[in-house]
């Protein structure tokens, strides 16, 4: 892939934008014209060439814009990254896991080289060349898992496997859908999903853990969730919602195509294999109305998905102050075409 | 402990530990010489904390005894082909082992089982399922279009309606209810497979 990192901003003056490659590739989570909640979890293959799945770790045209925005907000709230002291391991695992696909997929970009237990890392874009010796915290500036994070787009939390459950125990959360990771920081699996609406009395949430449970190390699997949200910000953290919350209600019907964004995560699960733990990406896409209306596919589909949400997870996704202005919009766009399963833009 | 192919995860894991300087033992069984993968380099990596064990040979690890010898507090490891897993799980829990200590990946699929006949009554076709193979990789290698998403049993995307079995269904998904499996119509292929001849499903 032709790798033009560019550098702009997810705040304040937000100049933000995606390519036309860019759209192109968004990870549409709609194969239908209705959506609730399930087990959508599949094998996390290599998908076709320049789509967000054909490397297991996603590289974009916002690689420096997303670890330039991941800096701004570890220095302002470094509570954003979680390490509890038992998850050393997992640190080097999730080291590892970063560097060696990187290195496999973007040579370009990044580069690796170990000999036995001195690596030596180039980072290009970010100017890192750092030599330093594998599970020696004392050779890296930082903590393992805090240098590599802040080299890889998307949050990571990782789950350290015990009692049959899963436990937040490491995590760099700094551009997440409403929620708070020194807040989840120790909860099960359960604990953390509690808020959200219907999913538990579904039983989607036991299945899920159980299917997780039995991750296998060489074998991760990949899941979609989505949301919303007013101006291309990542930082929609409930620590800092008195700085987004506020945008919500300033859509009207004249900017909701361009101030309005589809939000994808992509998520991906590692087992990781020497601490056992489980890495968990979420990788964030966001396209704005206006530019997912390139693939009429896209926006028929995304009207019906919306205008047959049930109203708790419209509530529960934070649209409804906005989500009339977004029907109003959408809405003429649908000539009621009959449109066959699956996710494809055209 | 390793059996067969189930050596892949501990190469890794064997370095680290010899970084850390933990204490370990290393027990890797296979069927005969030529089977056994990466041998010189776990002799090199372990020298006498790894011990071999030849199935040609009539060589066996005896788990009850190597488990008697461990000092508290220690963990297991332990990947493998099913059935080997399975019984070691199996008496580490009966010998009080914490569940916490005991870490486990089979390589075989959990669907692998005897072989048996799926009839598909809408496509008025007959697949084998032999015994290394999934259903639902039977049907695949079959050229059947099969519904499928998660291939672990949550999903629920793979279910196919079981019309007609003579035997029993062995389920092993967490998507389907108890009920559900008891009244044995339903089956979830990419993890359950059937003990009998043949099976008929409405595919
Ligand atoms: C194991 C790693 C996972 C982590 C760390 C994680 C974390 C989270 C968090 C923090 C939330 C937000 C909850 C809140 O509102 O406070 C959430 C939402 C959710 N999670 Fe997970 N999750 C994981 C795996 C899964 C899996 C495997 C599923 C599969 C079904 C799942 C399904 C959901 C759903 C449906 C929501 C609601 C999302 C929405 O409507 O926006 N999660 N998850
Ligand atoms: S494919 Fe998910 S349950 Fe079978």
């Amino acid at each position: 892939m032709n790798m033009a990192f560019k550098q702009e901003t997810l705040r304040d003056d937000y100049t933000f934008s995606n390519s036309p490659e860019s759209v192109r590739r968004f990870p549409f989570p709609f194969d239908e014209d209705e959506y609730m909640y399930s087990v959508n979890i599949e094998p996390h293959d290599a998908g076709p060439p320049g789509a967000v799945t054909e490397y297991a770790i996603d590289i974009d045209e916002h690689y420096l814009t997303e670890c330039e925005e991941r800096r701004i907000v570890l220095e302002d709230d470094h509570g954003r990254y979680v390490a509890l002291p038992h998850m050393m391991d997992a640190q080097w695992d999730m080291v590892e896991l970063v560097m060696t696909n990187l290195a496999k997929d973007y040579p370009e970009s990044f580069q690796l080289t170990q000999d036995g237990d001195n690596w030596h890392w180039v980072n290009k874009p970010l100017g890192i060349d750092q030599q330093f010796v594998f599970g020696d915290t004392s050779t890296l500036p930082m903590e393992p898992f805090e240098f590599i994070s802040r080299q890889v787009q998307g949050d990571w939390v990782i789950m350290d496997q015990r009692d049959d459950d899963l436990f937040a125990d490491l995590g760099i959360v700094t551009g997440q859908a409403d929620w708070s990771v020194a807040f989840d920081a120790g909860m099960s699996f359960k604990e953390w999903h509690a808020p959200v609406p219907h999913a538990p009395e579904m039983g989607i949430f036991d299945r899920a853990l159980k299917y997780l449970l039995h991750l296998q190390y060489g074998s991760p699997v990949r899941r979609t969730n989505w949301r919303m949200c007013v101006n291309p910000r990542l930082d929609t953290s409930s620590e800092k919602w008195h700085l987004w919350g506020p945008d919500n209600v300033s859509v009207t019907a004249e900017n909701v195509a361009e101030k309005v964004y589809l939000r994808v995560e992509l998520q991906a699960l590692f087992r990781l294999p020497r601490s056992n733990a489980i890495a968990f990406s979420i990788r964030t896409y966001m396209v704005s109305l206006e530019d997912l209306a390139m693939y009429p596919r896209w926006i028929k589909r995304l009207y019906r998905v919306l205008n047959s949400l049930h109203p708790d997870l419209a509530e529960y996704k934070g649209l409804n102050s906005y989500l009339p202005y977004v029907l109003e919009w959408l809405k003429p766009q649908d000539d009621g075409e009959v449109l066959p399963k699956g996710t494809q833009p055209e | 402990m390793a059996g067969g192919i189930g050596i892949t995860p501990f190469m890794s894991q064997i370095s680290d530990l010899n970084r850390l300087g933990y204490a370990y033992e290393l027990h890797y069984a296979y069927r005969s010489a030529d089977q056994a993968a990466f041998r010189d380099q776990l002799k090199k990596l372990c020298g006498d904390k790894v011990h071999f064990y030849v199935d040609d040979e009539g060589q066996r690890i005896n788990f009850t005894e190597l488990l008697i010898q461990q000092p508290l507090g220690s963990h297991v490891y332990v990947c493998g082909p099913n059935a080997m897993v399975n019984s070691l799980l199996l008496m580490a829990k009966e010998m009080g082992w914490p569940e916490n200590a005991l870490h486990s990946e089979k390589f075989l699929a959990p669907a692998t089982g005897e072989p048996f006949i799926v009839s598909l009554k809408l496509s008025e076709t007959e697949v084998v399922v032999p015994s290394e193979m999934s259903m639902l990789e039977a049907l695949e290698e079959a050229g059947i279009d099969a519904p499928y998403l998660c291939r672990g049993g949550a999903c629920g995307r793979c279910e196919l309606e079981v019309v007609d079995c003579d035997g029993e269904l062995i389920h092993q998904d967490v998507y389907l209810s108890d009920a559900e499996k008891i009244s044995a119509n339903k089956i979830m292929p990419c993890v359950s497979r059937a003990h009998c001849s043949r099976m008929v499903v409405n595919l």
